[in-house]
C-alpha cells in the first residue's frame, strides 16, 4: 500500500470516529507529529467555548496543516451545521480523495453521506461525528445496492439479444415482463397490463413503456426497450421490423456472447431480416415462432435417407405404453424415456437396478417461478449475481430444466460448488456429486459389460439415482482429475456427454443400451481452467464466480446466521450481529482471504464467543 | 486497424449509447447532418448478414450534390419517430418517407 492510500485511510479512520472531541484528538494527535504544533493545547489555551470562535481557530489549524490530507480533516472539524455551501465542499472533495484510495473507504463514504444529508437539513444535531455514527449503516445498504445496479448494468447478455432465443411470442413476453421487473425494480417503473388483447391497442401500449424505458437515460433500459419494441414486430408488416432490427444486429455484434451461442443467435436474427424483407407476410404465427421452426431445418441435406434424425424432443406419455407404464402412476407434465427398451439388450445381474428403467417414461423436473429463484440467489450470493445470472440464463418458466455445460471458475471457498446445490435445490433437480480429484481414468463413461463388476456411466447412474431424466452432474475441482493414459482420461469421456446430440443417442457399454442422456446437465467446478484442454473449454460455458467482497459482508454473514440456525435450533434465536460484531469479522475475514467457508467459521466463533460472554441470571 | 477507422469505432459506439440512453442528436447536429427526403428503407444482403440501408433524395451531403437520389452505408440505428438514422458513416435527418 502507498504512502499517500495509508494516509487516506487514516483519514477514513477519522471520518468513522464517533465523537467530534475524540475525532478532534485524533487530528491533534497527527498534526503533533507532523506538523509541530498542539492543536488540543491550542485550543484549550484559547478558552473559548463560543462555538463560531472555536471554528475559526480549527479552521486556523488548516491553514497551517502543510499535509492536504490532515488539512482536509481539520476543514471537517471546522465545519458548521448552517454553512451548507462550506459542508457540500468540503465532503465532496473528501469523497474524491475516498474514492481514489486503494482500499475500503465505504464506511466512511456512507458517513459523509449523513453529512451531506445535514447540509440539506434532513437532520439537526451540532456533532456530525455523532450524526453520521447513529445514522450511516441506512446508507451503507444503499452504497451496497447502487454498486449492485452498477454491476447489474454491465454484465451479461443485453435483454433485446436474449429475446432472440424465445421460441414463442407469448413465451417471450412472459420472460420480458419478469426480467423487466428485476432490473427497473429500483427505478420506480411498473410493466404495463399486457391483458388487452386487441394487437392495435397492445402495440401502442408497448410503444409508450418503451418510451419510458428510453426516457430511463441509461443504456440498459434502452436495451429493454429495444427487447420491447422486439414484440411490435409483426411478419405481416415488415415495416414493424425496420426501427427494431438495425439497433439489434449492432446490439449483438457488440454483445459479449460466447462463440456457440452467437450463432444460434445469428441465424435467428436471420430469419428476422428476412421477415423484414416480406418473406413471410401471409403468417399467422410470430417471427419468434418462425425463427423456431427455421432453425430447426437443416438446408444442407436433401435425400430424406440422409437426414439425421431429429433431435430428440420431450415426448408426452401414450404413444407406445407397455403394460407397466400404462399401471405406472400418472406423471404431470413432460417426460422422457431415457433407456428405449428397442435399443436394449439384455441386463445382467449386475444390472439389476436399471431394469426397471427400461421404457419407463421418467419425468423431466419443470422450471417454475425463474425469477423468483434468481431473485433468492442473488440475496444469498450478493457478490455472484453475475454468475448467477448466467447460469440461470437457460431456464425459462414452465419447461424443462436443462443446463448447457457450465464450468464454474473461482478461488477455493467463493462459494461455486454451493452455487450449484442451492440452484439444484430451488429448481428441484437432483445433483449427483462427482468428484473428478480422485479420478484417473475414463471410469466417467461406464466400464465395458465384460468385466465383473461393470458399471454404466455417471450420467446414467445420476438418473437412476434421481427417478428424472435431467439430473444434474456436478463435476467437482474438474482441473484436479489426473490421468490421459492407457486407461483414458475424465477430460476425454467427458466430451461425449457435451453435446447435445451425441447424448441423445449414447451407447452406454455396461448396459449395452442406446440411452438418451441429452437432459441431462453438467456443471463443473475449477480453481483455474487454463489446464483443461481446450475442446473441453470450447463446449462449455465458463462462469467467473468472483471472491466476495467487505461490501458483501452484512448480507452475507445474515445469510451464514440463518444457515446456522437451520442446522441448529439453539441458534435460532440468536439476535442479529451488531455493526462492531460485523466489523469485528470483517476484519478476520479479510485477513482470511474472503473465503465462504473461512466466513462460516469466523461467524460460528464469533456467536460462541458472544454466548460465552453472555449475562447468565 | 487504422488510427481514424478506430475513433470512427469509437464514435460510433458512444452515439449508439447515447441513443440507448434516450437521446437523440442535438438541433444544431441535425442542422448540420445530410438530410434525406422521400426515403425508404431496403434490406440488403452482405453474403450471409444482412444490412438495412436507407434509399432517398439527399441534401446537404458533403460530398453529394443536392438532390441526388443516394442510398446510405448500413444503418446501425433507426429512430422509432423516424426523425433521424445512424449509419456506419454519418448521421442523417430524415425528412417525410416515402409513401
Amino acid at each position: 500500500m502507498s504512502d499517500v492510500d495509508a494516509r487516506i485511510l487514516w483519514l477514513a479512520g477519522v471520518i468513522c470516529i464517533p465523537t467530534w472531541r475524540a475525532a478532534f484528538r485524533a487530528a491533534s494527535d497527527r498534526t503533533l507529529r507532523l506538523a509541530g504544533f498542539d492543536a488540543f493545547v491550542e485550543l484549550q489555551a484559547a478558552g473559548t467555548i463560543h462555538i463560531g470562535e472555536q471554528s475559526r481557530i480549527v479552521f486556523g489549524f488548516a491553514d497551517r496543516a502543510n499535509d492536504p490530507i490532515l488539512r482536509a480533516a481539520w476543514q471537517m472539524l471546522a465545519l458548521h451545521p448552517d454553512d451548507g455551501m462550506g459542508i457540500h465542499a468540503v465532503v465532496a472533495g473528501v469523497n474524491g480523495l475516498l474514492c481514489s484510495a486503494d482500499g475500503d473507504t465505504s464506511g466512511a463514504r456512507a458517513r459523509l453521506r449523513i453529512w451531506d444529508d445535514v447540509a440539506r437539513g434532513k437532520y439537526t444535531g451540532g456533532d456530525f461525528f455523532e450524526l453520521a455514527e447513529l445514522y450511516w449503516r441506512g446508507e451503507m445498504h444503499h452504497m451496497v445496492a447502487a454498486e449492485e445496479d452498477e454491476t447489474r448494468a454491465s454484465s451479461g447478455i443485453p435483454a433485446c439479444v436474449a429475446m432472440l432465443e424465445h421460441n414463442r411470442w407469448d413465451a417471450a413476453l412472459a420472460w420480458l415482463i419478469g426480467e423487466t421487473d428485476r432490473q427497473v425494480a429500483g427505478l420506480g417503473i411498473k410493466t404495463p397490463n399486457m391483458r388487452e388483447r386487441d394487437r392495435e391497442t397492445l402495440a401502442a401500449t408497448i410503444s409508450e413503456f418503451a418510451d419510458l424505458l428510453f426516457a430511463q437515460g441509461r443504456p440498459w433500459t434502452g436495451e429493454l426497450a429495444l427487447a420491447w419494441q422486439m414484440l411490435t414486430c409483426d411478419p405481416k408488416r415488415p415495416p414493424s421490423f425496420t426501427a427494431v432490427l438495425p439497433q439489434l444486429q449492432y446490439a449483438l455484434d457488440h454483445s459479449d456472447v460466447r462463440d456457440e451461442e452467437a450463432c444460434n443467435l445469428r441465424e435467428r436474427i436471420r430469419i428476422w431480416w428476412r421477415a423484414a424483407e416480406g418473406e413471410w407476410t401471409d403468417s399467422v404465427v410470430s417471427v419468434f415462432r418462425i425463427a423456431d421452426v427455421e432453425t430447426q431445418r437443416d438446408p444442407d441435406v436433401d435425400d430424406p435417407d440422409l437426414q439425421p434424425t431429429p433431435p430428440p424432443r420431450w415426448t408426452s406419455i401414450g404413444v407406445i405404453m407397455s403394460v407397466d407404464q400404462a399401471l405406472a402412476p400418472e406423471i404431470d407434465g413432460p417426460t422422457l424415456v431415457v433407456m428405449p427398451g428397442r435399443k436394449a439388450t439384455k441386463l445382467n445381474n449386475f444390472q439389476a437396478a436399471y431394469k426397471d428403467l427400461v421404457d419407463a417414461a421418467l419425468p423431466l423436473v419443470v422450471a417454475r417461478d425463474v425469477a423468483g429463484i434468481r431473485a433468492a440467489m442473488h440475496l444469498e450470493f450478493p457478490h455472484a449475481v453475475t454468475a448467477i445470472d448466467l447460469l440461470l440464463r437457460d431456464l425459462r418458466d414452465g419447461q424443462p430444466a436443462v443446463f448447457k455445460p457450465v464450468i464454474l471458475v473461482g478461488s477455493p471457498g467463493a462459494g461455486k460448488s454451493r452455487v450449484v446445490r442451492r440452484m439444484a435445490d430451488l429448481t428441484r433437480v437432483v445433483v449427483y456429486r462427482f468428484d473428478a480429484s480422485s479420478s484417473t481414468d475414463g471410469h466417467f463413461g461406464g466400464t465395458s459389460k465384460g468385466w465383473g463388476n461393470t458399471e454404466p456411466s455417471v450420467p446414467m447412474r445420476a438418473v437412476a439415482q434421481s427417478r428424472t431424466a435431467n439430473p444434474v452432474v456436478l463435476v467437482d475441482e474438474i482441473e484436479k482429475s489426473a490421468g490421459g493414459g492407457a486407461s483414458g482420461s475424465l477430460w476425454s469421456s467427458l466430451l461425449a456427454f457435451l453435446d447435445r446430440e451425441t447424448a441423445g443417442r449414447y451407447r452406454d457399454q455396461s448396459l449395452d443400451a442406446e440411452v438418451n442422456l441429452s437432459a441431462v446437465s453438467y456443471v463443473a467446478t475449477a480453481n483455474d481452467v487454463t489446464r483443461l484442454p481446450a475442446p473441453l473449454r470450447d463446449r462449455c460455458r465458463i462462469i467467473k464466480v468472483p471472491d466476495p467482497g467487505l461490501q458483501h459482508l452484512p448480507q452475507l454473514a445474515a445469510q451464514v446466521m440463518r444457515d446456522l440456525a437451520i442446522e441448529d435450533e439453539a441458534r435460532s434465536g440468536d439476535v442479529p450481529l451488531a455493526g462492531d460484531e460485523l466489523a469485528v469479522i470483517g476484519k478476520a475475514w479479510a485477513k482470511a482471504g474472503f473465503s465462504m467457508r473461512k466466513l462460516q467459521k469466523i461467524v460460528t466463533a464469533t456467536l460462541d464467543a458472544r454466548d460465552n460472554y453472555a449475562q447468565r441470571h | 486497424m487504422t488510427k481514424k477507422s478506430n475513433a470512427a469505432r469509437l464514435k460510433i459506439e458512444k452515439d449508439i449509447e447515447a441513443y440507448l440512453s434516450g437521446e437523440v442528436p442535438s438541433p444544431l447536429d441535425m442542422q448540420r447532418a445530410a438530410k434525406l427526403d422521400n426515403w425508404v428503407t431496403s434490406v440488403r444482403r452482405r453474403g450471409k448478414e444482412f444490412v438495412m440501408v436507407l434509399c432517398g433524395d439527399v441534401s446537404r451531403h458533403p460530398q453529394i450534390e443536392d438532390g441526388g437520389n443516394i442510398h446510405t452505408s448500413a444503418v446501425l440505428w433507426l429512430d422509432r419517430h423516424a426523425r433521424f438514422c445512424r449509419t456506419v458513416r454519418r448521421v442523417y435527418a430524415l425528412g417525410s418517407a416515402s409513401r
